[in-house]
């Protein structure tokens, strides 16, 4: 659902920016035309910084970093997808009666304009489940984050080694307990080890 | 405080499949860059980690030092010490600019580069690991055993060597929390020997350091960045090709019995080492660089430089620079008896080891006055594999 509504608004970005690169083409005063490029660029502009990935024997992993929105608009990471399985969810974690839990990112990660989303053990997180083998330490992960405006952005995550932020995962089902036992997934799949 | 919008905009990743293996030197946590801007400058030196060569070898000494020899776990072969090779370049990257280490648990204790250095070697025992038979350099084998020795078995061969030196303490500390703290599962820490010099500021960078002894060590060396340098210490050609613009190291654990030493007037003191206490100048000369006049004589037919004198017995009949040194000292409070632990991380770098830097000490072993106060309880071998660029890492010429 999520990546249909990304899909869309990302064309309209595209178009936009299509638009202001044909004014451009039309003017003769290059001043203006490089201004134009410069609003291209900016149209969607995302750059991630000491992005790396929890090695893992599985069959979860997450995969972390610091994201920068450099452009004068929001931008929405809808979902993402690495190389190491095909199953990805933007993970949130919060705290409630003293105990933290992550859980799914409703509506994604948005990031305002000049602001960055720091993605960490114990804070939000994309999170990587069912990978299809260990991940070791060394190994490079490639991560690609899919926006709600303009083109994805692809980035490669070295794996190392962390014992930070191990909380329960609380799957969003009805009960607010997330009782492991209910879910429907074996209890060792549910227990996120981030250690 | 943000960066010029242009280095942002160069850095930026706007189109699709753009990869993001760079770092933003604006992205680190804002704790992290709080701490950097607090800082009054001094410490913000850095040493550039990529190039030809690794660095901390040509590098002028730090004022701290750690070298670190761990031994690789049973089962790691070639791959496993590629994986390991690049999360320590890494790891290096970062921290030698004075930025956090990915995952990093302290990243406020990365922002004072002070002119960090990592430096990587591999002993004997990488070679005996399949895939890597038969790329051993013949010079890298244990040292021969010296009458002198008294070696330790925690001071002495390893697999791995991690050589880190800063002008900082807590800069070291931290370094070598994550690098060995990330090596886990490949390698285990066999020892870790921690030396220094004055501070930084108490004395001018490149200057010859004085070891515990009071001596100036380290006078007869190559200089940086001359053909003799590169001659002496850098290997230039193959045997084998994967260790070109590399190096081979020695590192020697010598304990100073200082409480002997202390027996000594000044004169004898100066006649053991046949250079002069405050200068370092050869007990023939005026100046630290002046050549030692192994023919000198008093007027009663007795050597100026004795035939036991420490100089005279290192320069042997060649009487020139075989080797750099790059020592640290080492102080590690006392020992069972009341004596100080304490002496020389005696560091050497040679392109080979057999041909330059043995038949010195084979030398010394023999006929080296010093020995009556000196101890050599530690010994390590490691060729240096070359340094390398950004997307490379450290060993790639042998692990790739």
């Amino acid at each position: 659902m999520a990546r249909k509504i990304g899909a869309t608004r990302s064309m309209i970005v595209v178009a936009v920016a299509a638009g202001a690169l044909a004014l451009a083409g039309c003017s003769s005063d290059t001043d203006t035309a490089a201004e134009e490029t410069t609003s291209a660029a900016e149209a969607a502009t995302l750059a991630v910084a000491e992005p790396w990935a929890k090695a893992s024997e599985g069959p979860m992993s997450a995969t972390f970093g610091v994201v920068t929105n450099d452009s004068d608009s929001a931008i929405t990471i809808v979902s993402a997808d690495t190389s190491a399985s095909d199953r990805t969810e933007l993970h949130e974690t919060v705290q409630s009666d003293g105990v933290s839990t992550m859980r799914e990112k409703d509506g994604g990660f948005t990031i305002a304009p000049q602001e960055s989303l720091t993605l960490e053990p114990g804070g939000n997180h994309i999170m990587i489940m069912d990978i299809k083998e260990p991940i070791e330490v060394g190994d490079d992960v490639t991560v690609t984050l899919n926006l709600a405006q303009g083109d994805p952005i692809t980035f490669t995550a070295q794996a190392k080694e962390t014992a930070a932020g191990e909380e329960p995962y609380d799957h969003g089902g009805d009960s607010k307990d997330g009782n492991m036992d209910q879910g429907n997934m074996d209890s060792s799949d549910e227990s996120m080890n981030m250690g | 405080m943000r960066p010029p919008a242009v280095s942002r905009r160069s850095l930026l990743l706007g189109s699709a499949a753009a990869t993001a293996a760079v770092a933003l030197p604006h992205a680190q946590p804002a704790s992290a860059q709080s701490s950097a801007s607090a800082s009054n400058g001094a410490g913000q030196e850095a040493v550039p980690f990529h190039g030809l060569h690794q660095a901390g070898v040509e590098t002028p000494l730090q004022a701290h030092g750690v070298f670190i020899g761990l031994d690789l776990a049973r089962n790691v072969g070639k791959a496993d010490l590629a994986r390991l090779m690049k999360v320590w370049t890494g790891d290096a990257e970062r921290l030698t600019k004075g930025q956090p280490a990915l995952a990093d648990t302290e990243p406020e204790l990365a922002v004072v580069p002070a002119r960090l250095t990592a430096t990587i070697g591999f002993g004997p025992g990488v070679f005996q690991r399949s895939g890597l038979r038969g790329q051993k350099p013949d010079w890298l084998q244990p040292l021969p055993e010296f009458a002198i020795d008294r070696l330790k078995p925690e001071y002495t061969g390893a697999d791995l060597l991690l050589q880190l030196a800063a002008d900082d303490p807590i800069t070291l500390a931290h370094a070598q929390r994550m690098m060995i703290k990330d090596a886990a599962g490949f390698a285990q820490v066999r020892w870790a020997q921690r030396g220094f010099h004055r501070a930084a500021a108490h004395t001018e960078t490149g200057a010859t350091g004085r070891n515990l002894m009071g001596q100036l060590d380290g006078t007869v060396n190559p200089q940086p960045e001359t053909g003799q340098f590169d001659e002496l210490v850098w290997i230039s050609d193959g045997a084998p090709a994967w260790l070109a613009g590399g190096t081979g190291m020695v590192l020697r654990r010598i304990r100073m019995k200082l409480d002997d030493w202390d027996a000594l007037s000044r004169p004898e003191k100066e006649m053991a080492m046949g250079r002069r206490l405050d200068t370092g100048a050869p007990l023939t000369g005026s100046a630290e660089t002046d050549l030692p006049d192994f023919a000198a004589k008093h007027n009663n037919g007795f050597d100026v430089i004795p035939e036991t004198a420490h100089v005279r017995a290192a320069a042997g009949s060649v009487n020139r620079v075989q080797f750099l040194r790059r020592p640290f000292n080492y102080d590690d409070g006392f020992l069972p008896n009341g004596n100080p632990d304490l002496g020389l991380l005696f560091a050497a770098y040679a392109a080979n080891l057999e041909t330059q830097f043995t038949p010195v000490q084979r030398r010394l072993a023999k006929v080296d006055l010093l020995n009556l106060w000196t101890v050599p309880i530690g010994s390590a071998v490691f060729a240096i594999p070359p340094g390398c660029d950004s997307g490379g890492f450290i060993g790639e010429t042998l692990l790739s």
